[in-house]
């Protein structure tokens, strides 16, 4: 999966969330949902600071795990457009 | 009457006889007489106590399970109370959230049986690490084996066959789950299920079992978010919109703790050897 790798997200800081182990959970409010992210869905979560464009994310991501870049990009497009539609996460940031 | 269940004390008065009966008889062995402090308590009595709609808010509506079969209430939460009012007209209200008492003037039996439950559960829902689950356990060795599911999945077949065994059963319908020293603890308690077996004791927990009745035993373990999405079918009194946060935390702490497993059975004993 593709996406514009120069946008910006931000995570809704408001939302509780927590990690367990090598999962976490997000609590969306309305409606009341939970999403449960393995350990690199929710490092993603965590760097959607409303600041880095996903191009960084994307490359902060390849630091830290081992993976291909392409592969990484694809799979932080895909989890992108997964919060987006779930509304935990919105275009556009502070930078 | 003062109880102790799930390592919670509270109390339970009555001016009614036949409340008194039945709450002497359900709840005789989780009588206490130690000092621990009462986290609420209920009253039970014949005056009615009219509803303030005014201050009523929030509005969620639960299925619960009576010995009926299946039974309808409606919560309704306001600032500094809580009020409970049952489809067929009969209420009750609670007030004082820090120090509950309730007055309840329903007439059928099953809301008399469900009365300290539904109270224990919402009096301490945002106060301790208290679930409740949908779920038998029984204890082999000294480690609680708890199965999870909806009603008519098997529970009590489990317990009742586990008995058979010479095995306790701490309840066939209804588990307590709390966390103690970073490690969860299945409690006793007496709600129980068509088996009506249960003990006042508490055993740290070997493992989830999501159970379903099939004609072989087989258990394979269930990834984190399934084995969540399969454990928020079967906790009791799941909390209002917005409030919730806690309580998923809670889930999900035991789920990442313990191990869980969708686990098909057949109607023998033989679905021990395969945990």
């Amino acid at each position: 999966m593709s996406c514009d790798l120069s946008q910006i997200y931000k995570k809704d800081d408001s939302l509780p969330w927590r990690r367990f182990g090598e999962q976490a959970v997000i609590v969306n409010k309305n409606p009341e949902v939970v999403h449960v992210a393995n350990d690199a869905g929710i490092r993603v979560w965590e760097l959607l600071d409303g600041k880095s464009t996903l191009e960084a994310i994307v490359c902060q991501m390849a630091r830290e795990y081992e993976a291909s870049s392409e592969q990484i990009a694809s799979d932080v497009c895909e989890l992108i457009s997964e919060l987006e539609n779930q509304r935990l996460i919105s275009p556009g940031g502070e930078a | 009457m003062k109880l102790e269940i799930g390592d919670i004390a509270f109390e339970l008065n009555t001016d009614l006889p036949f409340v008194q009966k039945q709450w002497c008889d359900l709840y005789a062995d989780f009588v206490t007489e130690r000092n621990t402090p009462s986290q609420f308590s209920l009253s039970a009595s014949s005056d009615e106590i009219p509803l303030e709609q005014s201050v009523l808010q929030n509005d969620r509506e639960y299925i619960q399970y009576s010995d009926d079969g299946v039974f309808i209430w409606r919560l309704k939460q306001g600032e500094g109370f809580q009020c409970f009012e049952f489809i067929d007209g009969n209420v009750m209200q609670i007030t004082n959230a820090g120090n509950v008492r309730a007055f309840c003037v329903e007439k059928s039996e099953s809301a008399k049986y469900l009365m300290p439950e539904i109270l224990y559960l919402n009096a301490l829902m945002d106060t301790a690490d208290v679930l409740l689950l949908h779920a038998s356990a029984v204890v082999r060795g000294d480690k609680a084996y708890v199965f999870l599911g909806r009603s008519g999945a098997g529970k009590s077949t489990i317990a009742q066959i586990s008995h058979d065994q010479g095995l306790h059963v701490l309840n066939d319908d209804r588990v307590i789950v709390r966390k103690k020293h970073g490690r969860f603890y299945a409690f006793g308690n007496p709600w129980h299920g068509t088996f009506g077996k249960f003990e006042n004791r508490s055993y740290e927990i070997a493992g989830l079992y999501f159970i379903h009745k099939k004609s072989d035993h087989k258990a394979r373990p269930l990834s984190f978010d399934k084995a969540f999405s399969a454990f928020a079918k079967n906790v009791f009194l799941w909390p209002p919109e917005g409030q919730g946060s806690s309580w998923h935390f809670k889930a999900a702490d035991l789920i990442s703790q313990v191990s869980s497993f969708r686990m098909d059975f057949a109607r023998n004993a033989d679905f021990w050897e395969i945990l």
